[in-house]
């Protein structure tokens, strides 16, 4: 996942939340936190704490300046499928 | 607190409240107004008083300002993002020396006033930082 970098030089870090449609995100940071990803504008999905669903997700990444102010969300709704394969079966030891 | 008085009428668009304070969102500026001092702290009339303020950053503590203005509003464009209280003094010379009075800020209700010019209230405003920009690219 990929987005633009904040036009703001006290930025310091890009925070993640999600929620299942139709839920909305909750931003208030003390009730939902996210996910801190730092400085960076892409990085590998699902994030920790993600949802192992196949199906829609929304999801919104705001970014976060050097005293912990959160600016408005970028937000986006799309289809993921986090699903983890079943285990192996018919183990056998021969 | 002297009886200095400053009276701060703001106009605001969004409005939350934390711990009692009012956190007021701005965009790329703010704009205040405060009464016209017309007296002295003990009641003597004075003239071509001036004022200045200053904005604190919460958490930081970085200073911006002092703003300076011989009149009864200011325009304070966005200095960086956070939130902020703001600071307020007025001075006036005299024998060409500037004699200050006492800082207020927007905590202390005693000076300032919420959004309806009645009501003492204690304020601070806010500049989010921008957001990321661009979509959300999923790859």
């Amino acid at each position: 996942m990929a987005w633009g970098r904040s036009s703001d030089a006290d930025v310091v870090s890009y925070s993640v939340r999600w929620a299942i449609p139709p839920e909305v995100i909750n931003y208030d940071p003390v009730v939902n936190p996210g996910v801190n990803v730092g400085n960076v504008v892409q990085v590998p999905l699902p994030l920790t704490g993600m949802p192992n669903i196949d199906g829609q997700l929304t999801i919104g990444i705001v970014a976060v300046d050097d005293a912990g102010n959160e600016s408005d969300p970028a937000e986006g709704t799309f289809p993921f499928d986090f699903q983890p394969p079943a285990p192996p079966t018919n183990l056998v030891v021969g | 607190m002297k009886n200095f008085l400053f009276g701060l009428i703001l106009s605001f668009f969004l409005v939350s409240i934390v711990l009692g304070q009012v956190i007021y969102d701005k965009g790329s500026f703010v704009h205040f107004t405060w009464s016209e001092i017309t007296t002295d702290i003990q009641g003597n009339p004075v003239t071509e008083v001036s004022c200045e303020f200053k904005l604190v950053r919460d958490v930081t503590g970085e200073t911006f300002g002092p703003y300076l203005t011989n009149g009864t509003e200011l325009t304070i464009s966005r200095p960086k993002s956070g939130v902020f209280v703001i600071w307020g003094r007025s001075l006036r010379y005299v024998d060409g020396v500037p004699i200050y009075s006492e800082w207020m800020n927007s905590l202390m209700p005693e000076y300032t006033r919420l959004e309806d010019g009645i009501t003492p209230g204690q304020f601070k405003v806010r500049f989010k930082p921008s957001g990321p920009t661009g979509p959300i690219i999923i790859y």
